[in-house]
């Protein structure tokens, strides 16, 4: 097969990630992007971005921390280095803090992070209400440029990119001969996946700069994750819930949460309030499936239903994503000399 | 009771605050005037990052530690309060860079969360093979010298925009303690061979991303002449010029090349920052502090100097140990003066 054709369907941060994973891993692969909507409309684009990952119940801990570390290395190195800027990509420091102390002290990814370590009581002191707390540094991607930035480099290998709503995967049989699907919560309707359901969040952007820590508190509902401009607010978890119009009252609500966490917010300006669905799933759909219609067959790979940590383990996903894509093409490579004979 | 505090950087405010709070009610004539020839912005405070660090040896002065230690727990005290983001008071945490293993510093136990660094974090600086992570205070001093000038204001305390010649000029005028804290140029009003300039020079750039101090260390050459970057709530300042004994206030061509330079290298990231500004300031270095009282007399005109001055590099991180005591030794003034009234036969 000369240059397999593969479409990307989705440009958030799955999509893009996963079309430059293609790119790198498959050189001779000509890659589009196909997407109803880009940055700054996203999912991805409302999120903090903050690499510390929740807990999929139906993927084994050992794979999820595997595409956490990927992603965790991936994104440090670029932190490192004279891109981060650009990229959107920054080291932030800071605790998270529980009002009673939880069974588990040490989450799968306390070594991937920098510096994890229990909070001392001089530290909790700052957090009366809560009990017990940990300290360590992580990365967070802010958006839009990180996809910015993504869309850039894979223009600069000759990805196309084109604003299009795909109703249904099989109508890019004709035009490619690989499909993608990393619709993100569209892939409840793409291809019917009563299994992903949306979880609503709600959140804050605002402008407190002599905020430099992220404060979370451990029941994952409210947090504050200091930007490279603003500081994002949060949040709420609504499930199944497809409203995208932001509820005053879950303003109010998430800003007084926030501010007993950290007083000093209450002198916040400019507050944006944004909302986005996460796309959640048991696990995430990473698999291969083959469609067919009439004799013709469509090989199509599923990455999506990263639901709140679409971030944390992006990369990681994205590089098995391309694999089974190489996958793909060794089936269609073996097919088709198979049909020469 | 007429009190004069001279200089309004960082420690005459905080001092005149702290002489305030504590006798103003309990001595009903006390009258608090503040005279200098500078003013926030234009002070050395102001200059300053503004970050809560002592040197890494307390010079064997262990008042000093003390000192740093009371204006550490004074500020976090207020790290909550609604008064924290007018003052200029924020956490920040970030890393001390070294290229040898050092003794932990005397301040280990005052910042948060204080430890070394792992060998994952040490990759993040390829010159540098030790360090230590901790959470530290940032005080900004174009916003906490407007703080404290307002409380000062509220509480009646009188501001003189003028160049004050000696302390017997005061005297003379019947201002009775002079509280003296005019930093880098105290050795006009009592020549003091043991403070000395300690030239730095910065860059203040744009540099959101930058969310840890990052301050590095050369053994060899002395504290603050390795690259630092300070992120503060409107832009990053890049330092590491420590020269003693220059005087020049001017900026440097080659020290700004140093600085960025030298900063590049540490962070990749600051090439693209956007340079806003650059500053040069003297720290008043001193191998102690001078933090005592003196009976000045000339002639037949006599009044008690509390001197608060020499804070080098560490002004904003001592300055309220300081200030209380400043307000001790006033109180024991007055503690004086008011036995030597009741000593007094009536005639």
């Amino acid at each position: 097969m000369a240059a397999p054709k593969v479409a990307v369907v989705g440009a958030g941060v799955i999509g893009l990630s996963t079309a430059l994973c293609i790119v790198e891993t498959c050189p001779s692969c000509s890659v589009t992007v196909l997407s109803e909507q880009f940055s700054p409309n996203t999912t991805g684009d409302v999120a903090a971005g903050m690499l510390i990952p929740h807990t999929y119940p139906g993927t084994p801990i050992h794979v999820q921390k595997q595409w956490f570390k990927e992603t965790f290395t991936y994104l440090f190195a670029i932190s490192n280095s004279s891109k981060a800027s650009e990229a959107g990509i920054h080291l932030v420091s800071g605790w998270q803090v529980f009002k009673s102390t939880p069974k588990e002290k040490l989450p799968f990814w306390s070594d991937v992070v920098l510096g994890f370590r229990p909070m001392s009581e001089a530290e909790l002191q700052k957090f009366p209400q809560h009990q017990f707390g940990q300290a360590f540094t992580t990365l967070k991607c802010d958006c839009p440029p990180y996809l910015l930035w993504l869309e850039k480099r894979l223009k600069a290998t000759g990805v196309q990119m084109y604003t299009r709503k795909v109703a249904d995967l099989w109508e890019l049989h004709s035009e490619y001969d690989i499909v993608v699907n990393c619709a993100g919560i569209g892939a409840h309707q793409l291809v019917g996946d009563k299994k992903l359901f949306p979880v609503r969040g709600q959140i804050l952007k605002v402008h407190a700069p002599w905020v430099k820590n992220f404060i979370r508190d451990g029941d994952g509902l409210t947090y504050i994750y200091p930007g490279i401009h603003r500081v994002t607010l949060g949040g709420t978890r609504e499930k199944e819930s497809w409203s995208l119009s932001p509820d005053p009252g879950s303003t109010k609500d998430i800003f007084d949460r926030c501010c007993s966490l950290e007083p000093s917010l209450r002198e916040a300006q400019d507050i944006k309030v944004k909302v986005g669905l996460r796309p959640s799933r048991h696990c995430v759909r990473l698999e291969r499936e083959v469609l067919s219609q009439g004799g013709v067959k469509l090989p199509v790979v599923h990455n999506y239903g990263h639901g709140a940590c679409g971030f944390s383990v992006h990369r990681g996903t994205a590089k098995e994503a391309a694999h089974l894509v190489g996958e793909c093409i060794a089936a269609l490579q073996g097919s088709s000399s198979r049909a020469k004979l | 009771m007429r009190v004069a505090v001279l200089g309004a950087g960082v420690i005459g405010l905080s001092s005149a605050l702290c002489i305030h709070e504590q006798f103003h009610s309990l001595v009903p004539s006390l009258e608090l005037e503040l005279y200098a020839d500078s003013f926030t912005p234009h002070t050395t405070s102001d200059g300053a990052a503004g970050l809560w660090q002592p040197y890494l040896s307390d010079r064997g002065n262990l008042q000093e530690t003390l000192w740093n230690k009371e204006t550490f727990d004074y500020l976090l005290g207020h790290l909550n309060s609604p008064a924290a983001k007018e003052m200029g008071l924020f956490l920040l945490s970030g890393y001390n860079l070294f290229t040898e293993p050092v003794p932990d510093p005397p301040w280990k136990y005052i910042v948060l969360g204080f430890r070394n660094l792992t060998p994952k974090e040490l990759e993040l600086f390829p010159d540098y093979s030790y360090g230590w992570f901790n959470t530290a205070l940032m005080l900004e001093g174009r916003n906490y010298l407007p703080w404290l000038t307002n409380r000062l204001t509220q509480r009646g305390v009188k501001f003189f925009h003028k160049k004050i010649e000696s302390f017997q000029e005061l005297f003379s005028q019947g201002v009775d303690v002079v509280i003296n804290c005019t930093g880098m140029r105290s050795g006009e009003l009592q020549p003091d061979p043991e403070l000395q300039p300690g030239r730095g020079q910065i860059i203040k750039v744009l540099a959101p991303w930058v969310k840890h101090f990052i301050i590095t260390h050369d053994m060899r050459s002395g504290i603050y002449s390795s690259p630092y970057v300070i992120p503060g709530s409107e832009f990053t300042v890049l330092g590491g010029i420590n020269q003693q004994g220059n005087w020049s206030q001017e900026n440097s061509a080659q020290d700004h090349r140093t600085i960025w330079d030298s900063c590049c290298r540490l962070l990749p990231a600051l090439q693209k920052a956007k340079v806003v500004g650059e500053w040069s300031g003297l720290r008043p270095t001193r191998p102690q502090v001078r933090l005592e009282r003196e009976s000045v007399r000339h002639g037949n005109l006599q009044g008690e100097v509390i001197h608060n001055y020499g804070h080098g590099g560490f002004g904003i991180t001592i300055h309220w140990g300081c200030a209380m005591a400043a307000a001790r030794l006033f109180g024991n003034i007055l503690q004086e003066k008011r036995k030597a009234s009741l000593a007094q036969p009536r005639l």
